[in-house]
């Protein structure tokens, strides 16, 4: 870190001629960008750092309704390795995962790119409606999406696919239709969320830029192609990333659909089991281990993803 | 900004980030102790709004007749809320309430250590000896302690929408034993077009009690799992045929019976009969007002002569937390709370709850109009004091409760009640052998 310098930070030390002893002064210009940062730091070491690591300690451990707890070493992650509803979760976040990264980044780019476009009517009323749906509690929302996910033929997908003379299907229940549900509710919710970032992107990139490929004989597509993707991609890399994330953390919706435990666990999520293990059985030691192994699962998609996208190598 | 100017603020700075820190700390413990005026201060959870008026007026009570007082406060927090906040506070030993309501489910979770951090209700339940269902205290028991005090006995019986049963020619006081049922079912289908009842799939108050009614258990004496029992397996392949073989059922909409979907399926009409704890009145008072003095309540059908007409369904403890100040007080009130005379008429008065105290059953006192006799009729005890006796459970406490009843909900019921993929000895079996 570089040092304070005195005249940026406004403080002079016209006081240095004063009598007492130098030794006992305290250069508060020093200390004080450390006491800003404290706060955060503090906050992060109490509430981030120290819980993450007796979380990796207690993985280990067997933790028996309350007072009784055992070192069992590597038992938890041997029990890991052959719980079926592990991977069943973990198939369930991969799924989820691909479902909605290909459909949350080209779709919301594609309407932020035709919101950029000059003359466009009702653009700010557009932008809104599809942004307002983050702003409704998650809960509340899977709520709504629940009932009209309803099995009966009342519900409001099966009134749909009524229209078209299919159905009713029993949405909730059946692996693919449950991840159809899941997805809806992500894409609902996120596709303005994603809008807007590609948006701001959008708004970065140089007009010049689609003058001079107009200069060369560029049409919209090629433009569209040759100009906008490629300097989207920071933006694009960034939704990826909190796109991943997101999958794998998923736990809200599943949860409003079908509480702790899905029927043949067409909804189960990591961090359902996480919840579920401390939660309902108390079983804390295997809750933590499903837990680092959820950390170490985003920890490698990312890192390989980001590595592929050649995030690092620019800034080599 | 001067020297003192900028230290000044640097120190206010400090003070400000180690106070905003402090503040997540939980400070219940300084609540607990005693308030200015020597009452005892209590602090409880619960998760329903009408059993947190419930103690408050309890505890108003109690200071009329008592000399140590009690300040009680009462924090109503959503259940999911509640259980995790509880469960933090008891694990890392601070931060606990001094009374706590546990709803059975939960209360495997947390009376599952050797020696459970709540405390024994044991010596504050001597005075009521003999004078409350055993079988309610067995639920929240350990070792010979018991922990938590039920609001209820949970009787279950069957309510049977006495239009449809009309229609289709079928008196419902006829109906003795299952396959009665399924007799009756199947008149109450051709001639109404209605189901007789849904089933269970993510939730298995029905499935627990036909297995206590054939005076069965599915956790063994030593604690292991035994869904594959003969009487377990009868009663699933009973629900499974309703559903597949007789047709007199669906799959339960919403996946249980209490819930709101299905509360409005029962009140258009749809739906002629459930098998349900006596809380379910309550469901029914305040969710399907439509069926207002058109439910018959009688006791459940039993496969065999002999077998138990009822059966002690879902149930909350009041439990009081190694953390409290003055367990034994709180012993003491929470035990006096439920018990006491008086309190066990309130139970059912203001929350329509089978109180455990059950020498009041058959008490005038318990016809006196409210919202459930308006609904059900004056009698709904008299049904419910000749099935006392009849009411047991199925262990819900045991340490492999929990993963029981998770492997039950999300494979053993969908894989034979929603769909109809395994036969129910199969599920149950391959239950135990993942369970044990």
């Amino acid at each position: 870190m570089q040092k304070p310098n005195s005249e940026v930070s406004g403080v002079t030390n016209h006081e240095d001629a004063d009598s007492r002893p130098k030794v006992r002064r305290i250069k508060w210009d020093r200390i004080a960008p450390y006491l800003f940062v404290s706060p955060f730091i503090i906050s992060f070491l109490v509430f981030s750092l120290y819980p993450f690591i007796s979380a990796v300690i207690m993985s280990f451990q067997q933790v028996n309704g309350f007072s009784d707890v055992k070192w069992i070493g590597l038992a938890n992650y041997q029990q890991l390795f052959k719980d079926g509803d592990f991977y069943a979760a973990l198939w369930n976040v991969v799924r989820y995962g691909f479902w909605t990264i290909l459909i949350l980044i080209p779709l919301p780019m594609l309407l932020a790119y035709i919101m950029n476009q000059k003359g466009i009517p009702f653009k700010g009323f557009f932008r809104s409606v599809y942004f307002v749906p983050v702003l409704t509690s998650s809960v509340i929302a899977g709520l709504i999406f629940k009932y009209a996910f309803s099995g009966e033929k009342s519900g409001v997908f099966n009134e749909l696919l009524h229209v078209f003379g299919a159905g009713p299907l029993d949405w909730l229940n059946g692996s693919h239709t449950a991840m159809f549900a899941l997805v809806v509710i992500a894409v609902w919710r996120w596709l303005g969320v994603n809008m807007i970032y590609f948006l701001s992107g959008l708004q970065g990139i140089s007009p010049e830029l689609y003058e001079s490929a107009s200069m060369d004989g560029a049409n919209s597509f090629q433009k569209f192609w040759y100009v906008t993707i490629p300097m989207l991609k920071p933006i694009t890399i960034y939704v990826l990333t909190i796109s991943i994330m997101a999958g794998f953390s998923l736990f809200n919706e599943s949860y409003v659909y079908w509480g702790a435990q899905s029927p043949n666990n067409v909804g189960t999520t990591l961090v359902t089991l996480i919840y579920k293990a401390a939660f309902s059985q108390g079983n804390f030691g295997y809750s933590c281990t499903l837990g680092v192994a959820l950390f170490v699962i985003v920890v490698v998609v990312n890192a390989v993803q980001t590595k592929a996208m050649g995030l690092f190598k620019d800034e080599a | 900004m001067n020297q003192f100017g900028k230290k000044l603020g640097l120190a206010a700075l400090a003070a400000v980030t180690m106070l905003s820190l402090g503040a997540c700390g939980n400070n219940s413990s300084s609540a607990s102790g005693k308030s200015a005026n020597g009452e005892n201060k209590m602090t409880m959870w619960t998760f329903v709004d009408a059993q947190g008026d419930f103690w408050k007026d309890a505890a108003k009570s109690w200071n009329k007749t008592h000399k140590q007082k009690i300040d009680l406060k009462v924090n109503v927090l959503p259940f999911d809320q509640m259980n995790q906040k509880l469960t933090v506070a008891m694990q890392s030993g601070s931060g606990a309430p001094d009374l706590a309501d546990v709803e059975l489910g939960q209360a495997a979770t947390q009376l599952k250590a050797d020696k459970p951090p709540y405390y024994p209700l044991n010596s504050a339940l001597k005075p009521y000896d003999g004078k409350l269902v055993k079988s309610r205290l067995d639920n929240f028991s350990k070792n010979g302690n018991v922990y938590g005090l039920d609001y209820h006995v949970g009787t279950t019986v069957t309510y049977y929408n006495t239009d449809i049963m009309k229609q289709a020619g079928v008196d419902p006081t006829s109906i003795k034993t299952w396959d009665d049922y399924v007799k009756a079912g199947k008149e109450v289908k051709a001639k109404t077009g209605k189901w007789m009842n849904e089933v269970e799939y993510s939730a298995y108050f029905q499935f627990d009690s036909m297995t206590a009614q054939q005076h069965a258990d599915y956790v063994t004496k030593s604690g292991k799992a035994d869904l594959a029992n003969p009487a377990s397996v009868r009663a699933l392949t009973e629900l499974q045929n309703w559903v597949y073989k007789d047709k007199i059922a669906r799959p339960a909409v919403g996946g249980s019976l209490d819930n709101d979907q299905f509360f409005a399926e029962m009140n258009k009409g749809n739906v002629a009969s459930v098998t349900m704890p006596s809380w379910y009145m309550e469901r029914m008072a305040d969710n399907m007002p439509k069926l207002k003095g058109k439910v018959a309540i009688e006791p459940t059908p039993v496969f065999k002569e002999g077998d138990y007409r009822s059966a002690g369904g879902g149930g909350t403890g009041t439990m009081v937390t190694n953390q409290a100040k003055n367990q034994k007080l709180a012993a003491q009130f929470v035990v006096w709370g439920k018990a006491s005379k008086d309190q066990a008429y309130k139970i059912w008065e203001k929350l329509g709850f089978d109180p455990v105290r059950y020498d009041i059953w058959s008490s005038k006192r318990m016809k006196a109009d409210n919202k459930y006799t308006e609904y059900f009729g004056k009698d709904i005890f008299d049904t419910f004091v000749k099935l006392e006796p009849d009411v047991h459970s199925v262990t819900k406490t045991a340490k492999v409760s929990p993963a029981l009843q998770d492997y039950l909900l999300k494979n053993t019921m969908p894989s034979t009640l929603l769909h109809d993929k395994m036969t129910p000895k199969a599920a149950l079996e391959k239950a135990d052998s993942s369970l044990n």
